[in-house]
């Protein structure tokens, strides 16, 4: 595996190839361990996936602190990227498929993901509009939503106040409640 | 005009101005800002309500959102806190249906932590529920060291049902292991124990299918725990209970074997492929096979393609650091890889295979084998992986392998695993053997049994070299001769695999040549080893059973007591139970039924206790007992005891086996004499569905099943649908046995007599007369073997009314029986009948009641005293006498 560090720095330099490459390279580990999930081990979180990914990719040394902050956001992009993927091919599932991948389905159980799953399309959508408005206040959303990393973390990789995240993090859920509310 | 961004900026600051004043404040701001700007004061205001309104979705983060995906949703609990008499301390985890709190008492009784499970709020659907009591139930039936224990249970404040379980205070299996760095032997020997555990289950006819790591905890003590029996199946529940008819379904993709994922049907090994798994898990830190997919279409696609890697070449690959996190630092690849090859990949794939029946059958063979690792025996796998080879040579040369063909085929197979036991009790016995030569000596068996089996059984059956529809029978008999040859001073050997080869030609009903090669068998081993020799009382086992089943029944006990004597009382019961077993079974023939139950009573639980259920000798202790049953005319008990085979060895063996099959057959036929021909019905129905689900519809089984649903319905008076089941069955056995072989004819007897109650008179003569000239044929006109279909022919004329033809066959046919049977036979005596019948018919009575005097004692003699038969002659005289009388009067 060519060394974390390298990629980053080029994609953070605009490399379109090493940004494509280290989407990729996040998508697959970070996919291979969400798939892990199924297999058991119910204490893991949405956080604990991204760190491992990170700890894995730069087990050959500490990643400077700016690009840890641009690794974070391209990993919580992919942990978007996977959620919709899962969640959309459930929904090609339900239409086609006959075989659950959960432990034990019921109707009742059914029903319930399905609603859930048509909040998390919504939500997409949503964040796609604010993406397209405030495309950092997205990159956020992406990281504490789907990534589940703590506001305390973010401020320290984006070297910001964790005050200042906080007012652009309720600023973000308005704005996303608001767009699924109106949809 | 300002740009979308520039606009957002300008809102963004008004909302997060706005945001953190009192409402009154905000209200006054937004006022003077929709003076000056109103859109962007609605702007503002739509966001600061969607602030208001904003639910918890987006803090709960996508865990919650998709909690299949990534961590479960919890469940805060019953208010109180309690479950019944318990404190709930702290969630341990959540499944699908229940959530697992520790807890210990409030009432101090004892200060135990334990664990409670707790129905899921929103799951107390009656699917659910029954599910989660069925779990209860399973814990409660299973009493096992490496098995959770079910403690307690009852119902929470908020009327959820809950369980109390033990608690294991530990970690998963693989956690464990990586965590104190287990050495490779110490890791078999952990999941030896889970194997024995789950063996246990399977007594219980409780399979787990679900069993992962994360299911199997090791507590402090370094002993292992299955838990979760949330989704284990009880056996005897039919399929639709458990599976799509409730709508629940079950999967752990990485873990599930191809038959949960494709929907195949479930047994014990479905639990042995998820054991291998946990072992290669256990090993080398990783699943043998990657499933990749997301979708469900993906992973039945890929299961079905999947290729397994070796445990010992995953072991190679391990880079240096994640060995280090399973066995410890400096952990030498090489060797690792070198200490899994052979045995342990062997066992592993064995249990991996695609194929249900091709895995250990249950998960106690898997224990064994790595018992045997640990202890440097041989493995079983490496007989099997011969066994098999011949199984595929069967299943490729299906078509041209007669009737019996695969009942042997099936025996043989298990001939190297046989060989094995029969070596585990030898060994037991004499411990003065060391060790080393033990192994030395089982290894020799298995490779001298491997190459016996293909070289000169397969060779001799292979239709490459040989005429193309060689029956495998014909090839064991064939091959036969060549043991003395291939074993030349090897006693041992050559005693053993002829005792085999006699037992796979017992079950295929080639009883002379069985007895022979039970004789030299016996004559070997005796002659080598002495009298009281495991293997030479094993083959006087063999020999007992065929010389009874050929009603020799005073030299069948002359054999089983002198194997008896030469044992002396105190020989272990593993020696002296099949003899004893075999002994009580020849009192019934004495007519000493009676004391044949006793004795059969007496035996059956230290045959159990001995040999397990479902094992041979039990099978046969069974047997006998369901005969006497039969002779005492105990109809409903012997019912019960096929029953109890017939779900046995379903259980065992599978629905489509031979085996299995048996036993259907047999309750079909005591429901037929029980005169319960609708109950008759729907088994022997049930048995053609097993079949051909498992076989194909044009198979031997299958058409074997579907004659014999024939001879229910014709017995139903059904004869239109037994004429177009046996069609079908009478033209493949034509096609497969050839025109001249008795199953060919049985067959085409029963169709002959179909057509001849559904008005095709002609046709069925035409059968008939086809069958005895095909007998004729064969065997000769006067053979024993030909008389009977004689007789049918005969029995056809007269119901039809052609009573001239009758009587010239059925005095041919006596006098025939006169000349080739020993005078007094009861045969006779039946041929005699007949001709008695159709003089009777003809009301020549003279000459009628003259027949039926001289033969009427002999009729007395034989038949009971309210069989038909008996009661008809006697009619028949009576009314002959009586109208001779009338014609004398006048």
């Amino acid at each position: 595996m060519t060394d974390i560090t390298e990629i980053i720095g080029q994609a953070r330099a605009g490399d379109l190839a090493a940004s494509e490459h280290l989407f990729t390279t996040l998508y697959d580990e970070l996919r291979r361990m969400a798939a892990g999930q199924l297999r058991g081990d119910e204490r893991m979180r949405a956080t604990s996936l991204v760190h491992e990914v990170y700890l894995k990719l730069a087990h050959h040394g500490a990643v400077e602190i700016n690009d840890r902050g641009h690794f974070f956001a391209v990993a919580s992009r992919v942990m978007r990227q996977i959620v919709i993927d899962h969640v959309r091919a459930r929904g090609r599932l339900r239409r086609g498929g006959d075989l659950q991948f959960s432990p034990l389905d019921t109707t009742a159980m059914q029903a319930a993901t399905q609603e859930r799953d048509e909040d998390v399309l919504a939500l997409d959508a949503a964040l796609s509009r604010l993406g397209q408005v405030d495309a950092p206040l997205a990159a956020l959303v992406e990281m504490r939503f789907y990534a589940g990393l703590e506001l305390a973390e973010i401020a320290l990789v984006q070297d910001r106040s964790e005050r200042s995240l906080k007012r652009d993090w309720r600023r973000a859920r308005a704005f996303l409640q608001r767009e699924i509310a109106t949809e | 005009m300002a740009t979308p961004g520039e606009r957002w900026s300008e809102v963004a600051a008004l909302f997060d101005e706005c945001v953190e004043l009192a409402p009154d404040e905000q209200a006054r701001r937004l006022a003077d800002l929709e003076r000056v700007d109103a859109a962007l004061a609605a702007e503002v205001r739509s966001l600061l309500a969607a602030d208001v309104d904003a639910d918890s979705l987006l803090d709960a983060g996508v865990a919650a959102a998709v909690p299949d995906m990534l961590t479960r949703t919890t469940d805060p609990g019953p208010r109180d806190g309690l479950a019944g008499p318990y404190r709930l301390l702290r969630l341990l985890g959540e499944g699908g249906m229940g959530v697992v709190w520790l807890a210990e008492r409030t009432d101090g009784a004892y200060e135990q932590q334990v664990a409670v499970k707790l129905l899921k709020l929103g799951m107390d659907t009656q699917a659910i529920l029954r599910r989660f009591l069925q779990e209860r139930r399973i814990l409660a039936r299973l009493h096992h060291p490496h098995i959770v224990r079910l403690m307690d249970g009852g119902m929470s404040s908020d009327g959820r049902p809950y369980y109390v379980m033990e608690f294991v205070d530990g970690l998963p299996i693989t956690e464990h292991a990586a965590r104190h760095g287990l050495a490779v032997r110490a890791r078999v020997e952990l999941l030896a124990q889970v194997a024995e555990a789950v063996a246990y289950a399977h007594t219980q006819l409780i399979v787990h299918r679900d069993l992962k790591p994360s299911n199997v905890f090791v507590n402090r003590s370094g002993e292992p725990r299955v838990l979760d029996f949330g989704i284990a199946k009880l056996l005897e529940e039919s399929a639709d209970q458990t599976q799509t008819g409730t709508g629940l379904r079950v999967l752990s993709p990485a873990y599930a074997a191809p038959e949960q994922i494709l929907g195949e049907a479930i047994g014990t090994a479905t639990d042995v492929y998820a054991l291998a798994l946990m072992l290669c898990e256990l090993l080398v830190g990783e699943l043998p096979l990657r499933r990749r997919a997301v979708t469900p279409a993906q992973l039945a696609q890929e299961v079905t393609h999947e290729t397994v890697e070796r445990a010992s070449t995953l072991a190679s690959r391990l880079p240096p650091e994640r060995a280090g996190l399973l066995y410890g630092a400096a952990t030498d690849t090489r060797r690792l890889a070198h200490q899994i090859s052979g045995d342990l990949d062997l066992i592993i794939a064995t249990a991996l295979q695609r194929d249900p029946a091709r895995r250990y059958a249950t998960a106690a063979a898997f224990a064994d084998d790595l018992r045997r690792w640990l202890t440097q025996r041989p493995i079983t796998a490496r007989a099997d992986a011969a066994s098999y080879r011949l199984l595929k040579f069967i299943r490729r040369h299906r078509v041209g392998v007669a009737a019996s063909a695969l009942i042997v085929a099936s025996l043989v197979a298990g001939l190297g695993t046989a060989l094995w036991q029969a070596r585990r009790a030898q060994v037991a016995a004499e411990t003065a053997l060391r060790a080393e030569e033990k192994a030395l000596q089982q290894a020799e068996i298995a490779t001298a049994v491997s190459d016996f089996l293909t070289r000169d059984v397969i060779q001799a059956a292979n239709p490459y070299r040989g005429k193309l529809d060689i029956r495998l029978t014909d090839a064991l008999i064939k091959a036969a001769p060549r043991i003395d040859e291939r074993f030349a001073g090897k006693p041992r050997l050559a005693g053993v695999v002829r005792r085999e080869l006699a037992d796979s030609l017992f079950l295929a009903g080639e009883l002379a040549a069985s007895q022979s090669n039970a004789e030299q068998a016996l004559a070997t081993l005796e002659g080598a080893f002495g009298g009281a020799d495991p293997d030479v009382i094993a083959s006087r086992t063999s020999l007992t059973r065929v010389l009874h089943r050929m009603d020799r029944y005073v030299d069948a006990k002359l054999v089983a007591q002198k194997g008896l004597d030469a044992l002396g009382p105190d020989a272990p019961p593993r020696l002296r139970l099949p003899l004893q077993v075999a002994m009580a079974g020849l009192e019934m023939e004495d007519r000493e039924e009676t004391k044949a139950v006793e004795d059969l009573d007496r035996l059956i639980p230290q045959v159990v206790a001995e040999f397990g259920a479902i094992e041979p000798v039990h099978i046969d202790v069974l047997d006998h007992k369901m005969r006497s049953l039969m002779g005492l005319e105990r109809y409903d008990d012997a019912l019960a005891i096929v029953r109890e085979l017939r779900s046995g060895t379903e259980k065992k063996f599978g629905v489509g086996d031979p085996r299995t099959l048996e036993w259907i057959k047999r309750e079909a036929i005591i429901l037929t004499q029980l005169e319960r021909y609708d109950e008759a019905l729907v088994i022997a129905q049930q048995a053609c569905d097993a079949t051909r689900a498992t076989l194909g519809e044009n198979h031997y089984a299958t058409h074997d099943c579907n004659m014999r649903l024939a001879i229910v319905q014709f017995e139903k008076k059904q004869f239109g649908a037994a004429v177009a089941l046996m069609e079908p069955v009478a033209a493949f056995r034509e096609r497969t046995y050839g025109k001249d072989a008795e199953g060919t004819w049985l067959a085409s007897i029963w169709l002959a007599r179909a057509y001849q109650r559904t008005d095709q008179v002609p046709r069925a003569r035409e059968l008939f007369e086809r069958v005895y000239a095909s007998a004729i044929r064969l065997n000769g006109e006067t053979d024993n073997k030909t008389l009977p279909f004689g007789q049918t022919l005969g029995m056809f004329l007269e119901q039809t009314g052609n009573h001239v033809d009758a009587e010239k066959l059925r005095r041919k046919l006596l006098s025939q029986s006169k000349a080739s049977l020993p005078a007094g036979h009861i045969s006779i005596a039946k041929y005699a009948w007949d001709l008695g019948e159709t003089l009777a018919s003809e009301k020549r009575d003279t000459e009628t009641v003259a027949f039926l005097e001289e033969w009427m004692p002999q009729w007395d003699h034989h038949f009971p005293i309210k069989d038909s038969r008996r009661v008809d002659a006697h009619q028949w005289l009576a009314d002959a006498r009586q109208r001779l009388a009338a014609t004398t009067r006048h």
